[in-house]
């Protein structure tokens, strides 16, 4: 049975996929993928199961969101020291969960993510949109406010280089495994540099977030 | 103060946080921007396919009136899904009271899709489908968060509840039943 000799880098998948190691890692683990099945089967499958699992997904709303979120939270209870500069549009939206209209959160850009999302928008209008409103502060529940302060963690993978590997890296020279033959690479790094684009804020800002986690190793 | 734009786009979600304390309500945009998706395929891993706007609207509400208790050590993005994962356990008790007992499968109430419009073929996006219904809520949300969001082991142990451990064999394991449902002819 074939086995990965570098757990380390194995590891580190997620991370190569997503584009978040520093140069010289990302070009590590590229190399130690080339000559790793295990480790390029481990890829493909991460890669293949990131599309399908990111284009099956709901899609939400997140203008409506946001403008939910704001009237929500709109601060009685907060200093509103800077309010002036264009706070007004963002306040006063009532029910903007319940704005279908509103559905349009820059996917046109990206063709392929357009294409899919129009497939999905179909699928999605059909939830229940409008069942939201007049919600946002009366959900019956009661746990999720209890919720802990997430604690930290000394895991090396929470520590990653500021410099995110180009997205284009992504599937470069990435053996395919056999279950993988409909999807060509060149496929795959459209979809997974689109993807990284969609994401490149999140890809990029929680390294910074992490950094200073130095804390009890696990939760419990 | 430069532009507004660029700077919420290039701010962490800290300096976010800071921003909408201090009554900055784009920066509260921002950060829904920057993390209502994600939650929404976290969503989608704890079998939540309705109503997911509003799960990740209350998920905002609850996370912006609870900031007092964020440690601003942490990851913000932990929290939210903290937060998401919780709301959708209590919606599942409440159904589950609701339907007094009976179960939906919810893994198999999901509709087809052909949403990959032919870049992964319909038949292997199916079998990755099938895979991932095939496993354990616990493996299912570890192999969600570490495969769509790229979630180090540690910020899922806090999501999930478990350890950085475990959470490693969770993800393992799935990836294995990834790997054999992909290349089963
Ligand atoms: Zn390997």
């Amino acid at each position: 049975m074939i086995e990965c000799l570098d757990l380390a880098k194995r590891d580190r998948l997620p991370e190569y996929a997503h584009g978040r190691l520093g140069a010289a890692e990302a070009e590590a683990v590229r190399a130690h993928v080339a000559g790793c099945a295990v480790c390029a089967a481990d890829l493909a499958a991460l890669e293949t199961s990131r599309l399908v699992l990111s284009a099956r997904a709901p899609r939400v709303d997140v203008a409506a969101i946001a403008a939910a979120v704001t009237a929500a939270t709109a601060a009685p209870t907060r200093p509103a020291l800077s309010v002036a500069r264009g706070a007004a549009s963002a306040a006063p939206i009532a029910k903007p969960v319940a704005k279908p209209a509103a559905r349009r959160t820059g996917w046109a850009s990206r063709p392929w993510l357009a294409a899919a999302a129009s497939i999905l928008i179909v699928v999605s209008v059909s939830l229940p949109l409008v069942q939201s409103a007049g919600r946002v502060n009366g959900a019956p529940v009661d746990s999720a406010s209890l919720a802990p302060a997430p604690g930290g963690g000394t895991d090396p993978v929470a520590v990653e280089p500021a410099a995110p590997a180009p997205a284009a890296a992504v599937a470069t020279g990435v053996p395919v495994g056999d279950g993988f033959a409909e999807l060509s690479t060149d496929d795959l790094s459209t979809l997974l540099a689109e993807l990284e684009q969609v994401e490149a804020t999140i890809a990029t800002e929680p390294a910074s977030m992490r950094k200073p986690i130095v804390d009890t190793p696990e939760v419990r | 103060m430069g532009d507004p734009k660029a700077r919420t786009s290039d701010a962490t979600d800290a300096e976010l946080i800071a921003s909408w304390q201090r009554g900055d309500q784009r920066a509260a945009t921002a950060l829904v921007e920057r993390h209502a998706q994600a939650l929404a395929r976290f969503a989608a891993s704890l079998g939540e396919r309705d109503g997911v706007d509003e799960l990740v609207q209350d998920t905002f509400v609850r996370a912006f009136h609870s900031l007092d208790a964020f440690r601003a050590d942490s990851s913000l993005r932990t929290w939210l899904f903290t937060i998401c994962k919780r709301l959708v356990l209590d919606r599942k008790r409440a159904e589950r009271r609701r339907r007094d007992g009976v179960e939906l499968d919810e893994a198999h109430a999901v509709v087809g899709f052909d949403a990959l419009d032919g870049m992964v073929a319909e038949e292997t996006a199916q079998r990755v489908q099938d895979a991932v219904d095939r496993l354990t809520p616990l493996q299912k949300q570890v192999f969600t968060l570490r495969v769509t969001e790229g979630m180090p082991y540690n910020e899922i142990a806090q999501v999930v509840e478990s350890t950085e451990g475990a959470c490693r064999v969770h993800y393992h394991n799935a990836m294995k039943a990834i790997k054999e449902y992909l290349s089963d002819d």
